[in-house]
């Protein structure tokens, strides 16, 4: 289609010689040179654009071409479209040192306008920033020519300040604070008159424009705003919608530090008109300094707004402008409120009268956050209490509109923004953490960034192993929110066909039938409930597999891993020993009972088999307090099928941290024990059997079943005999054509050299403690990874030294 | 399809290394088209402990790619304006090397230069700023391919190259995949920014807005834009030299997001709009 077309184009583009962009220059050139250029000069201007752009490169133009470029650009009879193409070029090619362009004498404000953005564009941005902000202030300030429009002037004054805030000098802020009253506040309200549309014979028109009207077509009832609809605008009327649109950022950059000082011509006017509804309620602002005019005459503007909104409007797109002036105007005044706190009380009455207004209407949610935004930000100042502000905003906005993914990310950026106000002072933000891990699972993609920010927060001793439980459930909880979604929208008699007697066929059915009723509503809830028992979780998972495959849901499991390790090197940062335990306990548990998403199951189990290490290492005498529930994991053989990477770490922890040197209270017995279930099991896996059940295990569970069983029998030497024994019937074992035939030559030789370096160190007992068992000291903590690293290396050099001790000895 | 930040992020592997085989091997990678970043995350003795699995990486781009560094940039405290507009191609299906998204008009309106830097700049750092600028709106067209590639796939809807319209039906705007992501402060902009981002069947929209950007009204702002260039350049008509028509690009944007700025336009402002542009733009 288009694409392959454009792409070849682009290709062209790219691949174009340098002497071929310098002809296409020169006819440009000439083109342009002309009285009258026209289709033709646009042409060649376009393919130039299109050379220049469609490369990272930087396209050398000749000066010469640049500069009739600028003089084009320049002419007062310059057609628009070569005018803005010439403009393009100029602007593609920045940075460039090259420009001779200058603002200083320009004064009509559309070409300004084009060349402030090229000046804008280049690389001194400070100069260009104050040159081009100085020159669109003279123009501002004095009387425009017939036929000039300052439409074009405030957004490049926007840009101007964007670019460099520092821009403007103090007078001249006072300049523009000044223009910025008259346009917010005394626009007519009156509509435009058409502009005649230049036709021969187009009549004058005779009758008057109206006044303009409301969203809801009801005549204005005071000055004009945005939300003010007229069917043709008059220039003030422009002017007070870029005025607003560019108002924030004005006040952000200008509005705040002290008081101006009033310069000796303040000029101001007696309001206008319009009676004015909201401005009969404000101070007398005539005397203030331009600043602080301004101030006053914003917060009318969004008060006026906040009045607005309230009108049903006949037109969609309106109603939709409604709700985003809403949120500006929320945002302004807090600003303002932040600038001068004189306004706190006035904005709160008004936006407590907002919020219980819009509080019900999900249409409004977004609106929501800029007014919690305010109340976090001052009701302090105001000594009022706000509990209730936050407790609707995140146990009820969560739970019902997770599935609106620009609310969703406007949601989480509110919390993140706020993390330290809200972990240090309110403990809704914590128990809400499920309702907000709804957002996550439904918009996974888009959100799994801001809660690598979020979870460490919302992460305490207090939440830690219900949250374990949720991030496991993830995926569960995405496929739960589907099916919440859908059975809203579902029909009355779809959902009155629901038998409670019948087992559900469908998921759909499941939700409102009662034997999973609570379990969906333990999984959706909206607040933190340590009490409960996730166990009951088990039936559901089960039913909610059958969507398993569904895209939402692999998307939302594939963040899992990634955030199961953050939960851990976080949580690993505050727990204390009963809660490393428990996490442990949780952990070898859930290992079990996971959703049914094979790739899933894969990640979680490596993750949390890593996990599990960070956490012995941590505390090593976890392996002894909890040695009865690691006994059974060890010895049951059905884990090494289903969660191999889990099984081994759990053997390779016991083999390490069974040992007096960790835990005094670790006893021979309980060695003997651990010995006997791991001797059990790689018996059971290496055992020789005509039809072997399954596949055999891995080489990996063997090394490390063996090491763990070598390190045990070096703590208890009585076992060492055992575990010789055992080393010398791996040869056997790998011989066998059984294995042979699955294992690899190099897994074999594996395995056999892992085996005769376990005998060998075993040889010499003591030799075996020392190298197998790290001293207290050394399991510290630091040096950890040392131990680790050197263990294989004093293996092997044990090794060499028996054989050349066998090699002198013979026999 | 594994993500992060857009970039599509491959899984931790855990790989055997043939010559050592008692050493296990973490590695992570993140996938862009065409960028390919990754590491060793540690290396362990078989069966052994993994030694660096430790707080999980984030995606960081290759620095030519980065801004400049988040101390020399002064940001006004909570600055707002839209810094980027983008325009480009949606590629076919996911992971399809052949057919990558191109960038088919980009304009910024903000300036990524430290406002300490040294002036005036010479020749090649120009250029360098010039290679930056273009190579952030190219990660963040691929973060929105890859957005986009995941929002199709939720929502069950086929790709982009299967449906086949027809030139002159009109496109609904409505149900087009829409989203928004950020950018963290350093990947690949100076400052922390907000992708806001429209798909509509093979093409994306896509505003780069600073983080307080009023998000609400630069939707509406894309696609009021998206609607008029669909309109008016005709970008979904058959055999489209769409790349030469800048100059309607540039004169749509002017009006409706003129220097970079938001405006909040009634339905009779727009009206006002579009009458100025069919005026300006001949179709």
């Amino acid at each position: 289609m288009f694409a392959a077309a454009a792409q070849s184009l682009l290709r062209q583009a790219r691949d174009a010689r340098p002497e071929e962009l310098r002809a296409l220059g020169a006819r440009a050139a000439v083109l342009l040179q002309q009285p009258e250029p026209g289709a033709e000069a646009a042409d060649c201007l376009r393919r130039i654009l299109l050379v220049v752009a469609a490369t990272k490169r930087h396209r050398k133009l000749d000066d010469k071409f640049v500069d009739v470029l600028e003089r084009a650009l320049c002419l007062p009879k310059c057609p628009p479209q070569i005018q803005v193409l010439c403009a393009a070029i100029l602007r593609e090619m920045s940075p460039s040192n090259k420009l001779s362009l200058s603002c200083h004498e320009i004064q009509e404000t559309k070409l300004l306008s084009t060349v402030g953005a090229i000046l804008l564009a280049q690389g001194n941005k400070k100069a260009a920033a104050s040159a081009v902000g100085q020159r669109v202030i003279k123009v501002l300030e004095g009387r425009l020519p017939e036929g000039q429009s300052s439409r074009h002037l405030l957004p490049l004054l926007s840009q101007v300040i964007s670019v460099f805030p520092a821009s403007l000098t103090e007078d001249q802020t006072n300049v523009v604070n000044k223009r910025m009253v008259d346009w917010l506040r005394y626009a007519s309200v009156q509509q435009g008159v058409a502009q005649p549309s230049g036709g021969f014979f187009s009549t004058p028109r005779t009758r008057q424009p109206g006044p303009v009207t409301e969203v809801d077509g009801s005549i204005a009832t005071d000055f004009f705003t945005v939300l003010s609809l007229g069917q043709h605008y008059t220039e003030d009327q422009w002017l007070n919608m870029q005025a607003f649109s560019m108002l924030r950022k004005w006040l952000l950059c200008y509005g705040g530090e002290g008081a101006s000082s009033p310069s000796s011509d303040d000029r101001s006017e007696v309001d206008g008109s319009v009676m004015s509804m909201v401005s009969a309620t404000s101070t007398s602002s005539r005397l203030l300094p331009p600043k602080e005019r301004l101030r006053e005459k914003a917060f009318e503007y969004c008060q006026r707004l906040v009045e607005q909104s309230n009108r049903r409007a006949l037109r969609k797109p309106d109603g939709d402008l409604q709700k985003a002036c809403l949120i500006e105007a929320v945002t302004i005044m807090d600003i303002i409120c932040r600038q001068d706190s004189s306004y706190v009380y006035r904005t709160l009455s008004c936006l407590k009268i907002l919020h219980g207004r819009i509080s019900r209407d999900l249409a409004y949610a977004r609106a929501l956050l800029p007014i919690a935004q305010f109340f976090l930000n001052h009701s302090e100042t105001a000594a009022v209490d706000s509990e209730a502000v936050y407790k609707h905003l995140f146990t009820r906005i969560p739970a019902q509109l997770f599935h609106s993914p620009m609310l969703a990310f406007e949601f989480i950026q509110f919390c993140r923004d706020n993390l330290g106000v809200f972990t240090e002072n309110f403990s809704i933000f914590r128990q809400s953490f499920p309702n907000l891990f709804k957002f996550l699972a439904w918009n996974s993609p888009s959100l799994i960034l801001e809660f690598m920010d979020l979870l460490p927060a919302l992460l305490g001793p207090d939440t830690a192993i219900e949250m374990l439980h949720l991030l496991l459930d993830l995926p569960c909880l995405a496929a739960a929110l589907d099916v919440q979604l859908r059975s809203a929208s579902a029909s009355a008699s779809e959902r009155a066909a629901c038998d409670p007697a019948a087992k559900p066929t469908s998921c759909l059915e499941a939700f409102r039938h009662p034997l999973y009723r609570s379990s969906f509503q333990y999984l959706l809830r909206t607040e933190a409930a340590p009490g409960d028992s996730p166990e009951r979780l088990a039936p559901l998972r089960q039913l909610l597999g059958s969507v398993a495959n569904s895209p939402r849901v692999v998307q939302c499991a594939e963040t899992v891993p990634v955030l199961l390790q953050l939960f851990f090197n976080t949580a690993a940062e505050f727990a204390d020993k009963p809660l490393i335990n428990q996490l442990v306990l949780v952990l070898l548990e859930r290992s079990d009972q996971l959703y049914e998403l094979p790739a899933f199951k894969v990640d979680v189990h490596r993750v949390l088999s890593s996990q599990l290490l960070l956490l012995c290492r941590l505390r090593p005498s976890l392996v002894v307090e909890l040695s009865k529930e690691l006994l059974e994991f060890s010895g049951t053989v059905g884990n090494i099928q289903n969660k191999e990477d889990v099984y081994t770490y759990v053997v390779w922890a016991i083999g390490e941290y069974m040992s007096v040197s960790y835990d005094k209270r670790c006893t021979v017995e309980q060695i003997n024990r651990f010995f006997e279930a791991l001797e059990a099991m790689l018996f059971e896996i290496t055992q020789l059997r005509p039809a072997a059940s399954g596949p055999p295990s891995s080489p990996r569970v063997i090394a490390v079943l063996m090491t763990a069983l070598t390190k045990l029998a070096s703590r208890s030497q009585d076992l060492i005999p055992r575990v010789s024994l055992f080393l010398s019937k791996m040869r056997a074992f790998v011989q066998h054509p059984a294995t042979a035939s699955v294992y690899s030559e190099q897994d074999s030789e594996e395995i056999l050299t892992r085996a005769t370096e376990l005998t060998n160190l075993l040889k010499m007992p003591s030799v075996a403690q020392f190298v197998l068992t790290p001293t207290a000291e050394v399991a510290g903590a630091q040096s950890q990874r040392d131990t680790h690293a050197a263990l294989p290396a004093a293996m092997k050099m044990v090794s060499r030294f028996m054989e050349r001790g066998a090699g002198f000895v013979p026999g | 399809m594994h993500l992060l930040a857009g970039a599509s992020w491959e899984k931790t592997w855990k790989l055997s290394c043939p010559k050592s085989r008692t050493f296990d091997h973490f590695f992570f990678f993140f996938k862009c088209p065409g960028i390919f970043v990754g590491g060793i995350l540690g290396a362990c003795q078989r069966g052994g402990v993994p030694e660096n699995l430790g707080r999980w990486p984030l995606p960081s781009f290759p620095p030519a790619l980065c801004g400049p560094p988040i101390a020399a940039i002064l940001v006004s405290p909570q600055a707002a304006m839209v810094h980027a507009f983008l325009l480009h191609t949606l590629s076919p299906r996911p992971g399809d090397a052949a057919g990558p998204g191109r960038l088919l008009y980009s304009r910024v309106f903000g300036s990524e230069r430290p406002d300490a830097a040294p002036e005036p700049p010479g020749l090649q750092e120009l250029e360098r700023e010039r290679l930056g600028q273009k190579e952030r709106m190219l990660v963040v067209a691929r973060q929105v391919d890859t957005m986009c590639k995941l929002q199709q796939q939720v929502s069950g809807r086929p790709a982009a190259d299967v449906i086949l319209q027809l030139p002159d039906e009109p496109v609904s705007l409505q149900d087009a995949p829409a989203g928004l992501f950020r950018l963290p402060a350093g990947d690949p902009f100076g400052d922390r920014k907000t992708v806001l981002w429209l798909g509509v069947l093979s093409l994306g929209f896509v505003l780069v807005c600073d983080p307080h950007e009023n998000l609400m009204l630069a939707e509406s702002t894309l696609r009021l834009l998206a609607r008029y260039l669909l309109d008016h350049l005709r970008l979904l008509g058959p055999g489209n030299d769409i790349v030469l028509k800048a100059d309607k690009t540039e004169v749509i944007l002017n009006k409706v997001l003129p220097h970079g700025q938001l405006l909040f336009l009634n339905d009779q402002f727009v009206q006002a709009l579009e009458r100025e542009l069919s005026a300006t733009l001949p179709k």
